[in-house]
């Protein structure tokens, strides 16, 4: 008989929640962290907890995930720092604002509130923008939460189910089977991979790669800002795979500071700043709020992104007894609950309560004709 | 390096100092503190090296790190923001 039900590798943030869903279902989790919690991808992003509505898939993932989140809220603790700042999606012309109003439709189907603003009124709630600004849409429901306090949370949440943590590496997972670095092995009746874009270390064949961004913090700024404002071009780049991209993504902090990102690139582990992309960045985000060009920057920082190729996680069991939660990309923060709830329904053969199908973690493995 | 006295204004005061001081040196000497907290908490210097960025002032109207910044005349340094 295995000594656990599942060990889960990874104490990122979709591995704590994760082994939260799951030891509520009643399994007898053993979470293995390398490091610290939530000190990878988690750490790295904006935190931004955010429907992502312009693919059929992750859009139903992302708002199922924001309801999940919205009913953990209530007991959050203040360090997770929650804030309900939505999200105004900026366009620059005409051509834009027709984006607007489809993604206004997509926000209704899914029954989440969405309101275009024209420029004038986008300038009014949010004083930082400029002349440019042809108007957008602004989703009031979005949030932003404090990520690596989030996740030690879920963690703590998990270890109240019952769940055991663990620090130690991982150097290979088999069936039933997970063996450390130092020769210890364990046994589980299943195994979970949620170690992002280091997951395929232990899986061959798993397409999930990094995919650098870059992230800037200003000093503080003496007009306020109340949401995160985003060009509307952005879902686009992002879900996109061509070799490199910047998106205008700006988050009020609660020091009055704002943290712009975003940039992808693929870089491999690379953690180098690139002085060209951040200068790329800024000037995009000058186009938009022209007072921030007399704003320093504090501080610049690359992080990774776990990118599969399709721009869909994968969550589901990739081979008998081992599972894979990974690859959320920019939506990692937000997806966490909604994914670690999937893989707790497909695990205790219950049907998700959204379909997993799109997920499926046979559609991308080399020599596989799945999908 | 040689060192000068110079005459520089905190804050709309003139002061004296020395150019082998960094602004950072002066604001303590004068125990003004260089910035405020979202709080309203006073700050001031602390690693003295460039990475705490607690020592932000605005000298002659750019946003500056004051312990890499030496004193020189006829510098304004203001600590309002």
């Amino acid at each position: 008989m295995s000594r656990w039900d599942v060990v889960i590798v990874g104490g990122g943030i979709v591995g704590t929640a994760s082994a939260l869903w799951l030891s509520r279902a009643g399994f007898k989790v053993l979470l293995l962290e390398r490091w610290a919690l939530g000190c990878g991808a988690t750490a790295e992003g904006m935190g931004h907890i955010m429907a992502a509505v312009d693919s059929p898939d992750l859009a139903q993932l992302t708002a199922y995930s924001q309801s999940l989140w919205k009913e953990l809220q209530p007991s959050m603790p203040a360090d997770c720092e929650w804030r309900s700042t939505g999200t105004f999606w900026a366009a620059l012309d005409s051509d834009e604002m027709t984006v607007a109003e489809s993604l206004s439709k997509e926000y209704e189907n899914l029954g989440l509130p969405a309101e275009i603003w024209s420029g004038s009124e986008a300038r009014q709630h949010e004083p930082i923008l400029g002349e440019r600004i042809a108007g957008g849409l602004h989703a009031p429901d979005d949030a932003v939460i404090y990520t690596t306090n989030a996740c030690r949370w879920l963690a703590d949440m998990a270890v109240k189910e019952g769940a055991e943590i663990r620090f130690a590496e991982v150097s290979f997972v088999a069936k039933n089977l997970v063996g450390l670095k130092g020769g210890e092995q364990m046994t589980a009746d299943h195994v979970v991979v949620c170690a992002g874009a280091r997951s395929p270390d232990l899986i061959e064949n798993l397409m999930v790669e990094p995919r650098r961004g870059h992230l800037v913090i200003t000093d503080r700024v003496s007009t306020p800002v109340h949401r995160q404002i985003i060009e509307l071009g952005y879902l686009r780049k992002s879900h996109g795979m061509e070799g490199s991209s910047v998106a205008l993504n700006v988050q009020p902090r609660a020091t009055g500071q704002l943290l712009i990102g975003s940039s992808r690139e693929f870089q491999g582990w690379s953690r180098e700043i690139d002085h060209k992309t951040v200068s790329e960045m800024m000037k995009l985000t000058i186009n938009y709020m022209p007072e921030l060009a007399r704003v320093s920057a504090m501080r610049i920082w690359t992080g990774f992104r776990p990118s599969v190729p399709d721009g869909k996680p994968i969550i589901g069991e990739h081979s008998s007894g081992v599972w894979v939660n990974a690859g959320h990309e920019g939506l990692g923060i937000t997806n966490a609950v909604g994914s670690a709830s999937i893989l707790t329904s497909l695990m205790t053969e219950k049907r998700p309560q959204i379909t997993a199908k799109a997920f499926d973690a046979g559609r991308l493995i080399h020599g596989r004709s799945k999908g | 390096m040689e060192e000068a006295k110079v005459k520089l204004v905190l804050n709309s005061v003139e002061v004296t100092a020395s150019t082998s001081m960094t602004v950072a040196a002066l604001l303590l000497r004068e125990g003004v503190p260089s910035r405020r907290s979202i709080s309203g908490e006073d700050r001031s210097p602390v690693c003295s090296m460039g990475v705490c960025m607690e020592c932000r002032v605005w000298v002659d109207g750019r946003k500056v790190r004051s312990c890499l910044v030496e004193c020189r005349e006829g510098m304004e340094v203001r600590t309002d923001g």
